[in-house]
């Protein structure tokens, strides 16, 4: 654990001008803390933490909207008209922001994976086997740009404090 | 005793004295149809036809007569082959009846492990053995053997003890007075019989062979070296001596007697036969009898590996009278009945098999009995003592007065005290195998009764066969290094009690499924869902991980950090770490010392803990995972996620428009990038072929766009193709940007199903996947992310060499001809007059590239594993949303290649 003290101590240093990270998070909810494991009794003991507000955000990059739907009249392959040059792209781009209040240093680990389930008391189960990003984090701010299939119905975050005294974070995403 | 044969000789010497011919047969062989269709060979001194007093013998198969005119070799020319030293003999005794006690564990059972392991026991000197020691075997006074004993080492025989079988020796066979051997005795070096010792059968010995006073032997004896005999000794067949012969006064020998040097024959000595000195013959060497600890310890773990089945706990079990039925039972220590108790097996009357795995030692107390109720003669028992425990020597011990039935199998000594019993079921000889050491039994004991008969072969094989076929073990996945199968001792639970679990459950397999085909892939059922790595392995670092399990229990786990292959002991990451029903979260360290890479992870759950990570135990689970571990603070992100594969498929007429089914070459494939402070610092590139719909030779390969080929660390790179690492670097030679190839022809590694003509296309040619790779590219200068291109780079395809490929060239365009997605450029290979021909409208200048004049282009990438169309199958019959999802620019029906939107009739299913 000495390295963990240090490690916090270290980012107390750095971090101490960091930018309290632009949160206009228009889509989404302030993240409450969610339960999605108990502690363990005979591993680390749970401390009262302080409520700390962290804010994830995804946003895509060049959101569209379908104005009308066009029906199309190709019966096959070769009557099809690809309009204005479309390339048949199968993915869009994310923007992913995390934004962690100034006093919430801790070293936390972050993934950010498509295969989850959310149960009906808020718990999550998630596949941490499927995911498109997986990060540690020293800064209180993160930002990515991610890459997210069509096919991809939703994303779960979850960011896991090193120390085990607090539970982690979980916020998700549906498409 | 005289016998009226038909002789198979198989060794002989003949000399020639003017007229007669003179055969001495020092074994012979007596073919006799004996029952149980068996044929066995009855050993017994080769008789004459014709005797001639003194002179002559004849021995002739068939009764066909000698020809005296040549020197005819009138034995069956198999039978000189027939027992040469180093094979078993099957040799068996034949003097009170043709009795063939054989040893034959067949195990016949699911797992091929123990059936190999339990051919090769059928096929090996073993085959007919009641008794094997590795080390020595004594017999107490009175006691008799009623099989065949065979030791690496020396055989002894105290006074009066009879074997009622054969004794073959690595060395020495020793026998007191008035002992008997029904059968023959062969070994390595001496052979000593005490006064009025009894031997039936031959005798045959490396060196000497010493016989008492009185002594008797019906067969023929070799001798190596030197033949003495005592006083009053009687000797029915020939005698053949290396060396020197001294017989003492009063002996009686019917047969031949031949000296290779001297002969010393006392007063009033008998010789029916021939006497010769100096013959300067050369005795045959005696049967090598060979170590067998290798095969009885394989065929333990066989048995050892059908199950755990019900355990009996140690402490407890045998301290009262104890009765069970058949089935599998193990200790994780040992097992003992304690004195005057008795342990029934009860077989109501069928035929049943009780196996006992006992990790450590057995024991019988003092009158310890196990006795027989309602047991068929068709049952089986066998005592499997494994000592495989630390520290266990896996002996077995009985006390004076106890009595066991079956067949013993121990890794160390079997010792008994006065007046024990082992004895087989019924008529069989039951007896024991000490893998490494000895055995000895106390005076007066009984192992196997004299005339038993039908070893236990036939019953075994049966009553093992009948064993329950389900699979009751939970095997782990990881490769085989990790010690995953059951022939390396693999981590392995009993699930005959299934309470105790990781995640949603456990399912038992018969033997440990090599990754990659774990049987989580095989059966559809995922049992490795009870631990999750929340965050990732970082070298360095604390990392946490969830385990849910369904009960309070001990966990063991391990994390192979340096990448070896094996699970040490500094990589214990939970050591008996208790935990709770439900969710726990577990925080352990990465060390320095750990390797950045892919490696594998093992978690035990048992009642107890403190499991090693190899070894069966009987309840709980194993799960093993693969993990990432990079270096600190290094981040991955992947394309389209760490467990999914995306998709890219090829139409390969380019320039000519096709039939649009998008299967002439369909590649699978995932990409990781790995960043430390915002720059990409590797990449790892892994597919594979899933589909070759053309007749065309085609390569694959990405282009990295705008990465520089300096930029790639190329000398790190590494590169496997069915994880076979490849000699040669993938970057494309000669070029300014980093192009990494797949391969320059899928063809080299798939094939066309049978009666097919392309790979994975058409109805009814499913094969296998037959051709992955990985790739990993370090970079020796770290890529600011703003440079890296986006996912999914630029994945190609190219011609072959030398292959024609569209009437749209003159000749074969080979390398400069490429096939991109929809506006990515093709690299600087790319022969840019290309562009243009026949249905292609490129416009480079408009960043343009690979479409038709409708705009369609001659490769489609999606994000997950398509269940692309059959061959000829226009893509839109297999995804109707595909004409809409074009129509609206991908604002609609985005996801129309996932399977939910497929039609199934046309989709090809392998």
């Amino acid at each position: 654990m000495n390295q963990l003290y240090s490690f916090v101590l270290l980012s107390t240093l750095l971090t101490g001008c960091g930018g309290g990270g632009g949160s206009e998070s228009s889509t989404t909810n302030p993240t409450t803390v969610t339960n999605d494991s108990q502690p363990s009794n005979p591993l680390a003991t749970p401390v009262q933490s302080q409520p700390v507000v962290t804010e994830f955000s995804l946003q895509e990059s060049n959101p569209m909207e379908a104005e009308v739907i066009i029906e199309s009249a190709a019966q096959t392959s070769h009557e099809i008209l690809v309009p204005n040059g479309f390339a048949l792209n199968s993915e869009r781009s994310f923007n992913l922001k995390i934004s962690r209040s100034e006093d919430d240093y801790q070293p936390a680990y972050l993934s950010l994976c498509s295969d989850y389930q959310q149960h009906s008391d808020g718990s999550y189960s998630i596949n941490y086997n499927s995911c498109l990003l997986r990060t540690s984090l020293s800064d209180i701010n993160y930002e990515a740009v991610i890459t997210v299939t069509n096919d991809t119905k939703g994303l779960v975050a979850a960011l896991w404090f090193m120390d085990g005294t607090k539970e982690p974070l979980i916020k998700d995403w549906r498409f | 005793m005289q016998k009226h044969n038909v002789c198979l000789c198989d060794d002989y010497r003949v000399k020639s004295s003017g007229d007669d011919v003179l055969l001495l047969a020092s074994a012979c062989l007596t073919n006799h149809e004996e029952r149980s269709q068996r044929q066995t060979t009855c050993h017994t001194r080769c008789n004459v036809t014709d005797r001639s007093q003194g002179r002559l013998k004849r021995c002739a198969p068939n009764n066909a007569k000698i020809d005296n005119s040549k020197l005819k070799i009138n034995c069956d020319p198999h039978s000189r082959n027939y027992l040469s030293n180093n094979t078993p003999p099957n040799r068996k005794n034949a003097f009170f009846r043709c009795v063939n006690p054989l040893l034959l564990i067949s195990v016949l059972f699911i797992m091929s492990i123990a059936q190999v392991a339990a051919q090769s026991l059928a096929d090996s000197d073993l085959n007919n053995q009641s008794l094997y020691a590795s080390g020595y075997i004594t017999a107490g006074a009175r006691t008799t053997v009623g099989g065949n004993v065979q030791s690496a080492t020396a055989v002894t025989l105290a006074a009066n003890a009879i074997f009622a079988g054969n004794v073959e020796a690595g060395a020495a066979t020793t026998l007191g007075a008035d002992a008997g051997v029904v059968g023959y005795i062969e070994a390595g070096s001496t052979v000593t019989l005490g006064v009025a010792a009894i031997v039936n059968g031959f005798i045959q010995t490396g060196t000497t062979a010493t016989v008492g006073a009185s002594a008797i032997i019906d067969g023929s004896i070799v001798a190596g070296t030197t033949a003495t005999f005592d006083t009053l000794v009687e000797v029915t067949g020939d005698v053949l001596a290396g060396t020197t012969v001294t017989v003492g006064a009063g002996s009686t020998f019917h047969g031949n007697v031949d000296a290779g040097t001297t002969t010393t024959i006392g007063a009033g000595v008998q010789i029916d036969g021939i006497l010769t000195a100096n013959s300067l013959l050369v005795p045959p060497p005696p049967l090598l009898v060979t170590n067998q600890e290798v095969l009885i310890t394989t065929m333990q773990t066989a048995l050892k590996d059908l199950g755990t089945g019900t355990e009996l706990v140690s402490i407890t079990f045998g301290v009262n009278n104890e009765t069970l039925e058949a089935g599998i039972y193990s200790t994780i220590d040992y097992l003992t009945i304690t004195g005057g108790k008795t342990l029934t097996l009860d077989g109501k009357g069928v035929d049943g098999t009780w196996i006992f795995n006992i990790a450590n030692y057995l024991s019988f107390a003092i009158d310890a009995k196990v006795i027989l109720l309602d047991v068929t003669d068709n049952s089986t028992i066998i005592w499997n003592v494994l000592g495989d425990k630390p520290g266990a020597a896996g002996y077995t011990q009985l006390g004076a007065g106890a009595e066991t039935t079956g067949f013993i199998l121990a890794k160390g000594f079997v010792q008994t005290g006065a007046n024990t019993v082992i004895e087989g079921i019924a008529n069989d000889c039951g007896g024991a195998y000490s893998a490494t050491n000895f055995i000895e039994f106390g005076a007066d004991s009984v192992i196997g009764q004299t005339g038993c008969t039908n070893g236990m072969a036939a019953s075994i094989t049966q009553a093992i066969a009948d064993a329950p076929p389900e699979a009751t073990i939970d095997f782990g996945d990881a490769p085989a290094s990790y010690s995953s199968l059951a022939a390396d001792n693999g981590a392995s639970h009993s699930t005959e009690n299934n309470t105790i679990f990781m995640g949603s459950g456990v399912d038992a397999e018969f033997d440990s499924y090599q990754f990659p085909l774990s049987d989580d892939v095989t059966d559809g059922n995922d049992d490795e869902d009870g631990v999750a790595f929340v965050t990732g392995l970082e070298v360095g670092n604390p990392a946490l991980l969830e385990l849910i399990v369904s009960t309070p229990a001990f966990v063991d786990a391990w994390i192979d950090f340096d990448g070896n292959g094996v699970f040490g002991t500094d990589e214990k990451i939970a050591d008996t770490q208790a935990v709770i029903q439900g969710s726990n979260t577990l925080p352990y360290d990465v060390p320095e010392w750990a390797e950045a890479g892919n490696t594998w992870a093992r978690f035990r759950l048992s009642s107890v803990g403190g499991l090693e990570p190899t070894g069966s135990f009987s309840d709980g689970e194993v799960e093993d995972h693969q993990v990432d571990i990079t270096e600190l603070n290094v981040s991955i992100s992947y394309y389209p996620s760490a467990s999914e594969w995306a998709t890219i498929a090829f139409e390969d007429n380019w320039p000519s428009i096709g039939d649009y089914d998008f299967n002439d070459l369909v590649m699978n494939y995932r990409i990781s990038e790995y960043r430390l402070n915002d720059e990409v610092i590797r990449i790892k590139l892994e597919g594979q072929v899933a589909a070759v719909g053309a007749l065309h030779h085609n390569g694959f390969a990405f282009r990295l766009p705008g990465i520089l080929r300096s930029t790639v660390d190329e000398d790190a790179i590494r590169y496997t193709i069915n994880d076979i690492p490849q000699n040669t670097s993938p970057l494309e030679l000669a070029r300014n940007e980093a192009i990494a190839i797949v391969t320059n022809d899928v063809w080299d590694f798939v094939s066309a199903g049978i009666n097919c003509n392309y790979y994975r296309t058409e109805p009814g040619c499913g094969t296998d996947i037959q051709m992955g790779f990985s790739m990993t590219l370090p970079m020796t200068n770290a890529i600011p992310s703003l440079q890296m291109p986006e996912f999914p780079y630029d994945p190609f395809l190219f011609a072959t060499d030398g292959y024609d490929h569209s009437l749209a060239f003159g000749l074969p365009p080979g390398r400069a001809y490429e096939i991109h997605l929809p506006d990515k450029a093709p690299t600087e290979a790319f022969r840019t007059d290309f562009f243009g021909r026949r249905d292609d409208r490129s416009e480079p200048q408009n960043g343009r590239y690979f479409v038709s004049a409708n705009g369609m282009p001659w490769a489609i990438n999606v994000g997950v594993e398509m269940q692309y169309s059959l061959e000829y199958m226009d893509v839109i019959y297999a995804y109707p949303l595909f004409s809409s999802f074009i129509a609206n620019e991908g604002l609609v029906n985005a996801d129309w290649y996932i399977p939910e939107n497929a039609n199934t009739n046309n989709i090809f299913s392998n």
